[in-house]
Formats: structure tokens, C-alpha cells, sequence
């Protein structure tokens, strides 16, 4: 027993020495005015840092000096408190409730249940109105760049419109994500269609000696009336080499269900969707000529609707239960609860036993070729842009010669990010905060007039080699993986598509190094593109994925409008609404018909017995009139 | 001073004599507060405790009565008097989360209950030490692995070609996902075999300690009577231990719509609501899950706290009915 | 319970030097082919239980030093470590190499220390003070019962207990890990049943020899109910081991007050498969830092239970061989 209370005294100790040995303060050049406390809702993977003030950019920005209210540059320290993976809305909450927000000067806003608009009125949010012009010039003129994020930009309170909030925009629309396909499966199991001057002959093609592919494939629906019908009215360009109705879609399960039979992998499936059986912001929803499951734009009819009835949802619910009855379908689809929507099951789909998915970049091509899943051999993922019904339903869900439309609401191309609200904190602490704007202002420089390098680098692209020796140290995140040349690199030549920065080939491999090098996740700071999309390959998912443009899903500045009154019903109907859906649509989905029209019924009769649905909906259609 | 009574005999006398004249109650007080200042002032930390942390924050109650706003906070928030219970009480699937809950809580009132006292006699039929000490040391080790961890190892076991899947497959079961499956006692079954596998070799520790006691004259006298074990233990074993059996049943009727519940949060899915959704669970949604209405769910909470109250006094009650002895 | 549980033993107790040998002494039972069936039955069924206990514990172990790339696709459990047929070593460390880079996992270790101590030996007193305190013949001694059990039933919810230990200053600091959890009103009436139950005639002895309360209390009752003691402080250690709730609501931007348990909360939700899979040449080590977690954070309590039961055996025995 003693020796094991002295084994146990001096583990402690030693443990003591260790921790305080590894928290050495390091030195602030600010004073107390100019030092700042910021919470972000996520922070860095801790096998990065454990701490996100130990990040390389970070202590940069904190070397640099800023214009404050005098009029003169200071020194500033910007301190980073970052939220629990998973805890962030309680923490936000609390925040709010018991007025610890008045630690931080600058909060992320990504986790609030309450609106922007809210915060004002309780007296948490500054209005930024009166600073904008002379504190965050950067940013107004990317908003008058582009005005139809600037419509929701402010928020009006009382008939007026008022900034509360920082928006991160991208400048680029830049698609990260969409259904992707396995085309080598396509190229090894399928035959020309009929219609096809070669009709039911094998397709040729495959990687060449270079590597680059090739095939022949075209699809049904380019020999149909319909598919003519589509190429003159909506993409001249089309020659039939990509799918884009669901009967091309269907074609191709089919395809896929005979190669998991020929491979013999019984634990892949055709095809996958997220758990509650439906992607809420619509996506393969709006292939119905609808628009989400809950509040949507119709931009024709300038009005918001609400989605969670309509007969395009029906019909794709409908969709989904032939498919699953007919086993082209994820049987385990609603299991997968832990997922997000985009990166549905990777367990299966990234070993190359699923046909069809929603995924990021990360499973293009022939990126998931890996030795150790033998199913990733040869494996080829296309883009493919979303698809429109031809086979389902009647009227206006489907197709037509009458009927011609496009997919209108998803959740991709939106060029704003979440937001960061200012505190009014600072009446009490009497710290500089237009100097803090003024960094914020920084991160989203877009140009400078001497050629120095714009902020908004420092916010997307992380450091240059000259900017990263000036605050280097052994072992910190640079230096651990290999970006000690910098995080990107200034080209010298401009000649090449007008691309001046390159991204260190180290990122470019392991894109999760982006967010942890650069400060991407303060909010509110200007993104850009670099140099991603470049290869031809690249354009075709840029193409594929951006074909259509979305109009319809609400953009998160929209939402955050709503006042005080109505916020609060909104919440409790969304969510009312959700958690029904995710109970009952996969019931609809994997039921027979009977359980199929019980459950629409059911769900009908709840929606319409909410309490609040009929008077959100009319403050948003307010709303938008008042906007426009 | 008062004379202190001496013996038991003695002290029952006392207290006969004492409530005879049945003096008025603040003056059995104040004798009281004389005879015991000293035993008050030594609680006293322990009350501060205890108004601090558990009684001041009761202020929160209030929400349950209130349109409660954050923003405005508990002070700022207006009164909308039973609109929350009335919210609570009539939205659709309260019932379906008052009927998983009593189904849960019955499950480990009864399996979840009986099995370590079943355990416990088993253990005590076994003749070789060294086997028994084993057998007892790994029966704790459930009870040391966290919440989280046990529910990660669950999930991987009751997942479609899990162990437990597997195992279920040989008795003509589909091989499954077990946490998916809606069917009614599915979820609660899974919910007590959990429990019973963290808690059942620690809850016999003290049947084992009761049945280590009883004489051993007894089981002697039995087995030379030709008793075999069986016999023994039904008939020696068993009867000794049944008065501590009774208290430990009622004294979990009273926690038992209290613990216990909190893994269900991490083991259930929206497709399994029907069955898994209990009130921890719906209470839980109700506060975090993005509508933040922290009103209905603090009258949920004041719900499940007066049905614990009720049960915990009634247990109460019985068990001081049947084994003379109380908790409080 | 307790006292039941004494009295059951008073009833039926006779002491070592009075009993029998034959029955415990290993005795020749007579034994019929039915009684010997009995016995193999249930030593196999006892061994199916430890089975139970044990192995999932040992597929953690196994997994975490498995090769993670294979594990990633293998289902069932793990008997033995699983490599690459190319491997050199029959255990793959890269999980617990990654686990130990990741400095949260030191402090989150001497954090939890700290918040263990410090709460137990708190909660220890005040449970003694407390348990002491109703277990007297008192007038105010069942009120107070009550108290303290009403304390198990309601709660004034995670805002309204957030501002009383804000008010208090405690908030972002160790206090508020190690003093408002560190005892519960059931412990304090635990601890009185069992006090009820020294006898009387103990207690007035200690009184007639001068003794003060305190004395009484740490000298006289406490040891007398070492095993409900020992019970009691076994439960809230494992309490404060495997606690992260609390630090997540009063420390959650300090990471350097942060226990260990909810390093693994943040470490397990940053790399689950979803994440580390999208890299180009994703590091399946992390697929194991899961059960190296798992592993991590469960030794210590594991280690140190067997000291803690000989403890609790003792004092069952004690508890039973008194007068």
C-alpha cells in the first residue's frame, strides 16, 4: 500500500510538471484594450493542437497590427475559445441564458437556436450598422458585388434594415458535394441501350496507359422522345453521356444490382440515402419539381412554401419504396443515424460496395482505389447532377413535353457560410472594438493597391514560407506535417489562368490540413478559391454539380431575420415537424402500400393539426416582401 | 439534563412516559434543540451543501409555470400558469413515452431485479474458492466501464453481424440490427440486459454478504437429511435472505422511474422512437434539440419528479410495514 | 437495507470457532449422480458468465492493437490481435502512439486525479457529518431524512444549478468538478442506516469516556460501518471517473481544466471513420484510437478495484462479528 501511494505521488507529479511545462504562456504584445476573446463553434482535431491558440495563423495575426478607434495601429491579441464536437448548442445556450456571452467579444453563431434578430433585441448583439462603411469596407464591397446576398445581408429590425451579423462568403461558387456513381461498374456491366445505333453490345473503354479514362457509355434516355425534348430546352450540350432523368438512374441501379451479384459483395447495395430517407433541403425532392421538406422558396411565384405535404415529396417517397422493395436500396438506410448527409455509410461506400451516393470530392475518381478493399480495384466515380422524374406520378411531378422543368431547391451552391455576431460587451470592458473589426475587415481584403499579399489569404490559405518563419517553433502544427515551406505558395508567373497561389501539394493531398493551418474557422472572414479546380476532370463534377441552379433553399441570413415572436414557433414546429418525418417516412419507405397511404395520412393530419405552420409561413412570406 | 436511558427496556419506557403528557411540540423543540445544539451545528456544512447545490437552484422550478424566454431569463419571463402541461399532456406522442417508460421501468423492477439475487445464490452453491473469486472479480468489471463505453460496445455487438446478432441468429432470429428493430419489447429488452449486465455481479455483493451469514448449522442439518443443493437452497438460502430482498424491491420501486435512463440517449434512433422514447429521453429533446423550450420540458421534469416522489413514499411506506424499517 | 442486512446476520450468525467443519471443512458429501450434474452444469454456466464479463473488454484490448485498416471491415469480435498478412508484429501500437501525441490525453489524466481526490474526500466528510448527524435520536433527525432524499427527486435543471455556481465564482474553475457533485443526499441516509446500527451501548460508552462527536463519529461509528463506507466511496470515485457532463457545462473552453473522460468524448467524435476516410491516404490508426481510449480510461478504475474490495469483504465481516 505505501509503495503504491508513493508510485502513485510521484506519477502525479511527474503528470504536473508535464502539463505545466506544456502550457508556457507565450509572450502578448497587446494591451489589455487590444487583447480579445473569440468563441468558435468547432475546433481543431486535437491530434492538430489541442488548443486552437496554438494555431500557426493564429499567432501570426497576432504579430500584425490593426487600426483601432484612435485612429493609430495596435498590437492585438485575439484569445480562442472553441466549443465541445457535439456540445456546441447546449454550450450556446447556456451562454445566452446565464450571460457568460459577456466574456467574449466576437461569438460564432452557427449553434444559436435563437435568431440574430433576437440577440439585438435582448441586448447581446451591436449593431454594426453605423461601423460598416468606415470599420468593414472589405466586406461591404464584396456584398455589393454581389446583391442577392446582400438582400439578406441586414436584417431589419423595426422597418430598418441593420447589420447584426458577419457572414463568411466564398467567392467562388464552388461545389464540394452531389451524387456521385460508379461509371467503371456502368462501363462493365451495362449495354448500349436501346435506340442506340449499337444497342446491346457491351461498352468499351477503361483507363488508358496514362491513365486518363475513357468510355463509350450513353444513356436510355438521350434515344427518347423525352431526352430530345431535354436537350433542346434545357441543355443543348447534352449528348446523352450522362444520366439525367430517373429513368437513366434506374437503368443504372439495375446495372449495379447485377454487379454486386457478379462480385459477389452481399454487404454493398445499389444504392444509399440518409437516414430519415430524404435529404431535409431537398435535393432529390426537387427532382419532383418540388422543393424541400420544409420551407422553400418557389422563385416564380415569389413565394415560401412548405414542402412537407406537397404531392413531389409523396411521389419521391414513393419512389424510394419501389427501390427499396425492389432491393436496389440501402435495407439499413435508416441506421445510419450518426452520419451526416454527405458522407452517408463511408464504411461501405468507400470500399467500393455501394453503386450510387451523396459524397464530397473525397470519393471522385479513382481517389478510393486502396489496396486493402479489394472492390476498389479499377473503381471510377463520376459526378452526377441531380436527376429529373420521367417515371413517376402525374402532372406536374413529372416530366413532359408539357411539363418542363428543372431542379430548383438544394442544399449546395450557396456562397454564404455560417456567421459571427459582435458582443456589446465591450460597453462594459471598454475595449477597442473597431479594432477588432478592423482584423475582421482584414480577413476579408480581397485586393491590395501595393501588391501585398490580401487578408483574406491569411483566412483561406493559412501562411507563406516568409510569413510562417516569422512566428515558427519546433514542433508546432507546420512543422509536424511537413508544411514548413509554407501552406501555399505565391507563383511567380501569372500566366496560368490568372492563378497567382498555389496550395502546398501536402494540403492538396489531405484537405483536412486546410482547416487546421489556415483561420477558416473564424467566421465571418472572406474565402476564395486557389488553384482546385484546374484538371479537366474537376470540371466535369463542376459541371455536373452546379448544372442547376439553386434558388429555393433559405439561406441560413434569411431565417435569421425572424424576430423574437415568431422564432420560437418556427423552432418548435421545424422540429416538430422533423421528428415526425424521421419516425414515419422510413415506415413509408420500407412498408407495403396499406402502411405507405396509413403513414402519409398520419403525417398529413399532424402537420395540419400544428399549431404555428400557417402563421410561420405567412411571417416569412412578410418577410420577403419587406426584402425585396 | 435528562437521565439517559439505559437499556432498550429502558429507553421504550422513556419514550412511553414521554409521550403520555405529550408536551406541546415547540417545547419538545426546544428540549430537543437543548439536548442537541451541538449534533445541529456539526450539519450545518452539510445543509449549507445541500441548500446550495441542490435546493437553491429549485428556483428553476418556476419555469415549468412561465412562457420562459433565455433571453429574458427566469426573473424576466412571463406566466402562462399550466400551458406547459397542458403543451406537455396533450402532444402526440406523450403517451407513447409514459407507456416505454413504465415498460422499461417494470422490465427492471422484475428481470432486472430478480437477476442478481439469483445470481447471488447460485454463487453460493459453489464449493471451489478459487473459482468463486474469480467468477465474482469479472462480474464487477461491467460496473467500472463508463456509460459511453458500454453503450459503444453494445452497439457494435448488437449491429447485423455482431455477436450478440449472431448468437441470436442460431434460435431461428434474422440477423439484424437489433437497435433498429421497433418491435415492442425489443428496445426494453435490450435496455435491462444492459443494466443487468453492468450492474448484476455488483448488486449481489450484498445478497452474497447476507447468505455467507446465515448459519451454517442449517444447511448442515439439511444436507445430513439428504438435501441437495437445490433443496438447500430453497429451503435455507432462500427464506434468510427474503427480508433484505424486500427492502432492496422497495427500495428501487421508488428510484425506479429515475435511473437508469440515461443511456437510452445514446443507444435509440429516430426510427425506434415508438418504443424507446422515454421521458429522460423526451425531456432531453424538448430542452436541446434546437427548439430550446426550456418551459415544457421543465414541467416534463416536474412530472417525473412527482411521480418518483409518489412511488418513492409509497415504497417507503411498505417497506416500513414489512420489515420495520425506513429510510427516512 | 443495511440494517436488514446486519440483522439477517445477528439472527443467523455464529462465529468461525463455534461452526461446524464439516460443512465448510470440505466435508464427504454424500453425492448423488444428480447433485454431480448440478455442479458441472453450473460451473460451466458460471464460466459462460465470466465469459460474458470479460470478453468485452478483451475485443477492446485485441482491437486496439489490431491493424486498422482490416478491423475497419471485420465484424464479430476480435480474439486476438488482427494484422496484415506482410506484418512483422503480432501487435500494431500505432493507435496508442497516436492516443499519447495528443497532449489532452496527460492533463485530462492529472485533471482527473485532482477532481477524484478532491470530491471524494470531500464527499467523504460531509457524507459521515451528514449520516452522523440523522442517524441520533433527534427530533429533527427524520426531517432531515427527508431532506435529503427529496434532493434525489427534484432538480431545478442545468440553467437555474449553471447561475447558482456561477454566483458562487466557481464556474471555469476545479471547484466546480469537485464540490457540487461530490456527495448525494441517498449516500448521507445510506450512511445512517448503517451508523443505526452500531449499538447503543457502544456509543454511551464512548460518551461516558469523554468522547466528543467528532470522535464518535470517525472513531466509533465509522469503522464500525467500514463496508457501507467503502461502498459509498467506491461508487463516487467511479462517479468522478467517468464524469464529463459537468466539465462540459462549467469548463468547456478550458481545455486545461478539461478530465480525461471528455478528451475521449472529443477525440472519439473527431475521428470517426467519416472523417479520416476522406483523406487520400487516410491513417487507419485512427479507426483504433476508439478502443485505445476505451482501454485508457478504464485501467485505473480496474487496477485499483481489487484493493477497494478486499476492503469492502473486510468489512462485511466486521460489520458481521460484532457483539
Amino acid at each position: 500500500m505505501n509503495k503504491f501511494s508513493t508510485s502513485l505521488i510521484i506519477l502525479l507529479f511527474s503528470l504536473s510538471l508535464f502539463v505545466l511545462t506544456s502550457c508556457m504562456d507565450e509572450e502578448i504584445l497587446a494591451d489589455a484594450a487590444h487583447t480579445y476573446k473569440i468563441w468558435l463553434a468547432n475546433s481543431e482535431d486535437s491530434s492538430y493542437y489541442s488548443d486552437y491558440n496554438e494555431n500557426v495563423a493564429l499567432k501570426y495575426l497576432n504579430t500584425l497590427k490593426f487600426k483601432g478607434r484612435d485612429g493609430k495601429l495596435h498590437h492585438v491579441h485575439i484569445e480562442v475559445e472553441t466549443g465541445i464536437t457535439g456540445e456546441q448548442e447546449k454550450f450556446f445556450n447556456t451562454m445566452i441564458a446565464t450571460g457568460g456571452w459577456k466574456e467574449y467579444d466576437y461569438i460564432d453563431y452557427s449553434f444559436s437556436s435563437y435568431s440574430v434578430t433576437e440577440l439585438y433585441e435582448a441586448g447581446i448583439a451591436l449593431d454594426l450598422t453605423d461601423y460598416m462603411e468606415e470599420w468593414l469596407p472589405n466586406y461591404m464591397n464584396w456584398l455589393q458585388a454581389n446583391p442577392d446576398y446582400a438582400r439578406t445581408a441586414a436584417n431589419i429590425v423595426n422597418g430598418e434594415r441593420r447589420y447584426l451579423t458577419l457572414y463568411s462568403y466564398h467567392d467562388d461558387v464552388e461545389n464540394w458535394g452531389g451524387f456521385v456513381y460508379r461509371r467503371d461498374w456502368v462501363l462493365k456491366y451495362g449495354k448500349h441501350p436501346e435506340g442506340s445505333p449499337k444497342a446491346g453490345q457491351p461498352f468499351t473503354g477503361g483507363f488508358d496507359e496514362n491513365g486518363t479514362w475513357n468510355d463509350d457509355i450513353t444513356f436510355p434516355s438521350y434515344y427518347t422522345e423525352l431526352g430530345q425534348i431535354y436537350k433542346e430546352n434545357i441543355d443543348p450540350e447534352w449528348d446523352g453521356t450522362c444520366p439525367v432523368f430517373i429513368s437513366d438512374w434506374e437503368w443504372m441501379l439495375d446495372i449495379f444490382s447485377t454487379a454486386l451479384k457478379e462480385e459477389g459483395i452481399t454487404d454493398g447495395y445499389c444504392t444509399t440515402i440518409y437516414y430519415p430517407g430524404y435529404i431535409g433541403t431537398g435535393d432529390l425532392i426537387s427532382s419532383f419539381g418540388g422543393g424541400g421538406v420544409m420551407f422553400y422558396l418557389d422563385e416564380e411565384a415569389n413565394e415560401i412554401k412548405f414542402g412537407g405535404t406537397s404531392e413531389a415529396f409523396n411521389t419521391y417517397i414513393k419512389m424510394m419504396q419501389i427501390w427499396y422493395k425492389k432491393g436496389w436500396l440501402d435495407k439499413k438506410f435508416a441506421e445510419h443515424t450518426s452520419d451526416i448527409f454527405y458522407q452517408v455509410d463511408m464504411k461501405t461506400t468507400h470500399s467500393g460496395k455501394a453503386g450510387m451516393w451523396y459524397s464530397n470530392i473525397s470519393s471522385l475518381f479513382n481517389r478510393l482505389e486502396k489496396e486493402i478493399a479489394p472492390a476498389t480495384k479499377g473503381i471510377y466515380v463520376v459526378a452526377a447532377r441531380q436527376p429529373i422524374n420521367d417515371v413517376y406520378g402525374e402532372g406536374k411531378v413529372k416530366f413532359s413535353k408539357d411539363n418542363i422543368f428543372t431542379p430548383k431547391v438544394f442544399y449546395n451552391t450557396s456562397k454564404e457560410f455560417s456567421g459571427g455576431i459582435f458582443t456589446t460587451a465591450f460597453k462594459e470592458t471598454g475595449k477597442d472594438i473597431e479594432c477588432l473589426m478592423s482584423v475582421l475587415n482584414f480577413l476579408n481584403e480581397w485586393e491590395t493597391e501595393d501588391g501585398s499579399l490580401p487578408g483574406y489569404l491569411l483566412n483561406f490559405a493559412g501562411l507563406t514560407k516568409e510569413q510562417y518563419e516569422t512566428v515558427a517553433k519546433p514542433g508546432d502544427m507546420y512543422d509536424r506535417f511537413g508544411l514548413t515551406e509554407g501552406s501555399y505558395f505565391v507563383k511567380e508567373d501569372y500566366s496560368d489562368n490568372g492563378i497567382k497561389y498555389k496550395t502546398n501539394p501536402i494540403i492538396g493531398s489531405n484537405d483536412a490540413l486546410r482547416n487546421p493551418s489556415t483561420l477558416n474557422r473564424i467566421v465571418g472572414g472572406l474565402q476564395g478559391p486557389l488553384d482546385k479546380w484546374k484538371g479537366e476532370e474537376d470540371h466535369q463534377v463542376q459541371h455536373e454539380w452546379g448544372f442547376y441552379i439553386n434558388s429555393g433553399y433559405l439561406l441560413r441570413s434569411f431565417e435569421g431575420q425572424l424576430g423574437s415572436n415568431i422564432s420560437k414557433k418556427r423552432n418548435s414546429t421545424f422540429n416538430d415537424i422533423e421528428e415526425y418525418l424521421e419516425q414515419h417516412v422510413p415506415m413509408m419507405i420500407k412498408g407495403d402500400d396499406a402502411t405507405f397511404d396509413r403513414e402519409w395520412a398520419n403525417i398529413k393530419k399532424y402537420i395540419n393539426r400544428l399549431e404555428y405552420l400557417e402563421e410561420v409561413l405567412e411571417v416569412y412570406n412578410q418577410l420577403l416582401n419587406d426584402l425585396s | 439534563m435528562v437521565q439517559k436511558p439505559n437499556t432498550e427496556f429502558q429507553a421504550k419506557q422513556a419514550r412511553l412516559i414521554h409521550s403520555i403528557p405529550k408536551l406541546s411540540f415547540g417545547k419538545r423543540l426546544k428540549k430537543d434543540l437543548k439536548k442537541n445544539w451541538v449534533v445541529y451545528v456539526i450539519f450545518l456544512p452539510v445543509l449549507l451543501y445541500v441548500l446550495l447545490f441542490n435546493y437553491a437552484p429549485l428556483f428553476g422550478l418556476v419555469m415549468a409555470f412561465q412562457d420562459f424566454n433565455v433571453l429574458k431569463g427566469v426573473f424576466g419571463s412571463s406566466f402562462n400558469n399550466f400551458a406547459n402541461f397542458k403543451t406537455l399532456f396533450f402532444r402526440d406522442n406523450f403517451g407513447i413515452v409514459l407507456r416505454n417508460t413504465a415498460g422499461m421501468a417494470l422490465l427492471n423492477l422484475t428481470v432486472g431485479f430478480i437477476v442478481p439475487v439469483i445470481f447471488a445464490l447460485l454463487l453460493s452453491t459453489i464449493r471451489h474458492k478459487r473459482y468463486k473469486r474469480v467468477i465474482q472479480i469479472s462480474s464487477y468489471i461491467p460496473y467500472f466501464i463508463s456509460t459511453v463505453v458500454v453503450v459503444a460496445l453494445w452497439k457494435e455487438f448488437l449491429d447485423e453481424g455482431g455477436v450478440i446478432a449472431n448468437f441470436l441468429s442460431w434460435f431461428g432470429f434474422r440477423n439484424q440490427n437489433w437497435l433498429a428493430n421497433n418491435k415492442v419489447p425489443v428496445f426494453w429488452l435490450i435496455n435491462t440486459a444492459i443494466d443487468i449486465w453492468v450492474g448484476f455481479g455488483y448488486g449481489a455483493i450484498i445478497y452474497c454478504a447476507a447468505i455467507a451469514n446465515v448459519n451454517p448449522n442449517l444447511h448442515e442439518a439439511a444436507a445430513i437429511d439428504g438435501a441437495g443443493e437445490w433443496k438447500r437452497m430453497w429451503h435455507v438460502s432462500i427464506p434468510s435472505i427474503i427480508p433484505l430482498v424486500v427492502t432492496m424491491l422497495t427500495l428501487r420501486i421508488g428510484t425506479v422511474f429515475l435511473q437508469g435512463f440515461d443511456k437510452v440517449l445514446l443507444l435509440y434512433s429516430p426510427s425506434i422512437y415508438s418504443t424507446a422514447d422515454c421521458l429522460t429521453t423526451y425531456i432531453y429533446r424538448i430542452a436541446f434539440a434546437g427548439s430550446a423550450d426550456y418551459g415544457v420540458s421543465t414541467a416534463a421534469g416536474l412530472f417525473q419528479s412527482a411521480i418518483a416522489t409518489t412511488l418513492l413514499i409509497i415504497s417507503n411506506y411498505l417497506n416500513r410495514k414489512i420489515t420495520k424499517s425506513s429510510l427516512f | 437495507m443495511h440494517e436488514i442486512l446486519v440483522k439477517a446476520r445477528e439472527e443467523h450468525y455464529i462465529p468461525p470457532e463455534k461452526r461446524s467443519n464439516k460443512y465448510h471443512g470440505g466435508m464427504v458429501e454424500h453425492k448423488s449422480w444428480l447433485g454431480v450434474l448440478y455442479t458441472v452444469i453450473l460451473y460451466a454456466f458460471m464460466a459462460i458468465i465470466i465469459l460474458i464479463c470479460i470478453v468485452p473488454m478483451w475485443h477492446v484490448l485485441t482491437s486496439s492493437l489490431s491493424d486498422g485498416s482490416i478491423l475497419l471491415f471485420k465484424k464479430g469480435i476480435v480474439w486476438w490481435p488482427i494484422q496484415d498478412s506482410g506484418a512483422e508484429s503480432m501487435f500494431n501500437w500505432g493507435g496508442y502512439k497516436l492516443l499519447f501525441r495528443n497532449r489532452g490525453i496527460w492533463s485530462g489524466f492529472l485533471n482527473t486525479f485532482i477532481y477524484v481526490a478532491g470530491s471524494t474526500t470531500l464527499g467523504f466528510v460531509l457524507n459521515v457529518i451528514g449520516g452522523y448527524t440523522i442517524s441520533r435520536k433527534s427530533m429533527l433527525s427524520r426531517p432531515l431524512a427527508l431532506m435529503l432524499v427529496l434532493t434525489l427527486m427534484f432538480h431545478g435543471g442545468l440553467i437555474p444549478t449553471y447561475m447558482v455556481i456561477k454566483a458562487l465564482g466557481m464556474v471555469g474553475t476545479r471547484w466546480a468538478l469537485i464540490i457540487p457533485g461530490c456527495t448525494s443526499g441517498i449516500f448521507m441516509v445510506i450512511m445512517a442506516n448503517a451508523f443505526r446500527n452500531v449499538p447503543e451501548s457502544t456509543i454511551e460508552a464512548a460518551e461516558i469516556d469523554g468522547a466528543g462527536h467528532f470522535t464518535i463519529m470517525f472513531q466509533v461509528v465509522l469503522p464500525q460501518s467500514l463496508s457501507i463506507a467503502t461502498v459509498i466511496i467506491l461508487n463516487t470515485v467511479i462517479l468522478h471517473w467517468n464524469s464529463w457532463y459537468p466539465a462540459s457545462i462549467y469548463v468547456p473552453t478550458k481545455r486545461n481544466l478539461w478530465p480525461i473522460q471528455l478528451w475521449i468524448k472529443e477525440i472519439l467524435a473527431q475521428n470517426q471513420p467519416s472523417s479520416f476516410l476522406q483523406a487520400a491516404n487516410p491513417d487507419y490508426n485512427k479507426y483504433l484510437l476508439q478502443y485505445c481510449v476505451i482501454l485508457i480510461a478504464s485501467l485505473p478504475v480496474l487496477l485499483l478495484f481489487p484493493l477497494f474490495l478486499k476492503y469492502i469483504e473486510k468489512g462485511v465481516i466486521i460489520g458481521g462479528v460484532k457483539e
